[in-house]
């Protein structure tokens, strides 16, 4: 049986969050206290991170966009506003072509359409998550700082990085979880779709994401009929830790879009 | 690849998507029918191995459209 583990923070219109690979909802500590001023916040685990399980060990993004409509269901929410990030943001995609009758606004951070369309990080980066698994989760959570921040948040918010990187190592998370999410990232593809999606969307990149090449952003932007596209000059691919104040950003999004 | 036929094999492939959905849903609902175990449980299941078994077979598909 799957079973999902969903919180819930503040008062307002809802906004799900659907974090991104082999992070647990907890992940949103800096966005939810900005989001939850003016708006409902629910964050949950994906299955197999965290709290939830999964009955079996095979995910597409598919099946993760339907365990979204479960917690809505669970949370008494009827549509939403959604944010998926990275992997998060791939299951948004989903939510909004095979659900759109529970979505209200969409934003889409550091993410990309699938396919074979979509931008590929280099090499280098490939490698990287290949042998990840193969690390302890101290060695992988510092080996990865390059790839998941821009130059000027290395040089300049050491303290941020290692903030994020503490509470990372606080939940661990199970390497067949990790690896079925990325079979579901490697199997995710929507790029074809992407008109049919209506809710108005904000695609929100970080220009130097080497994990998710900053093209995709403008892929998605290109190709979803109301997309804004905002590209973050100073950051990498965890861009919230990087320039914060694009959680405030989002918020009014959220309350604009209604 | 000639516009008309790529329309025709996307159509193709959203058709079969189609199906898929309409053969979960009808799965699904059996299993709220059928509200005994093991019976409601093997059917969901079976729902949601067809759903993702079908995601494989229609991100393949498309992967070749898009070639």
């Amino acid at each position: 049986m799957t079973s999902l583990h969903w919180e819930s923070t503040g008062d307002g219109d809802p906004v799900l969050m659907i974090m991104g690979l082999g992070l647990s909802g907890g992940a949103w500590w800096r966005t939810v206290p900005v989001l939850s001023r003016s708006l409902r916040v629910i964050t949950f685990d994906n299955r197999g991170v965290g709290r939830s399980r999964a009955l079996l060990n095979s995910y597409t993004t598919e099946a993760m966009a339907d365990d979204v409509v479960s917690v809505l269901d669970a949370a008494g929410v009827e549509r939403a506003h959604v944010y998926g990030f990275s992997l998060g943001g791939m299951v948004a995609q989903q939510l909004a072509l095979r659900h759109p009758e529970r979505v209200r606004s969409v934003v889409l951070g550091a993410t990309h359409p699938g396919g074979p369309r979509a931008a590929r990080p280099s090499d280098d980066v490939i490698a990287f998550f290949r042998r990840r698994s193969s690390m302890s989760a101290k060695d992988a959570a510092r080996a990865s700082v390059p790839f998941n921040y821009g130059p000027r948040c290395r040089r300049e918010h050491k303290d941020r990085i290692a903030e994020d990187i503490r509470r990372r190592l606080a939940h661990p998370f199970p390497e067949r979880a990790y690896k079925a999410q990325m079979v579901a990232a490697a199997l995710h593809n929507c790029y074809r779709r992407l008109k049919r999606i209506e809710a108005p969307t904000l695609v929100v990149h970080g220009r130097h994401d080497r994990v998710v090449p900053p093209a995709n952003a403008e892929i998605l932007a290109e190709h979803i009929p109301r997309a804004e596209l905002r590209i973050l000059d100073d950051a990498g691919h965890l861009y919230s830790t990087e320039q914060p104040e694009v959680d405030e950003e989002i918020a009014r999004f959220f309350l604009e879009a209604g | 690849m000639n516009a008309r036929v790529d329309e025709l094999l996307e159509a193709a492939v959203n058709g079969y998507e189609d199906a898929i959905r309409r053969s979960c849903d009808i799965q699904r609902a059996l299993a709220l029918a059928l509200a005994f175990e093991p019976a409601h449980s093997i059917l969901n299941a079976t729902a949601d191995l067809t759903r993702d078994i079908g995601a494989v077979q229609l991100s393949g598909a498309r992967w070749l459209l898009d070639s």
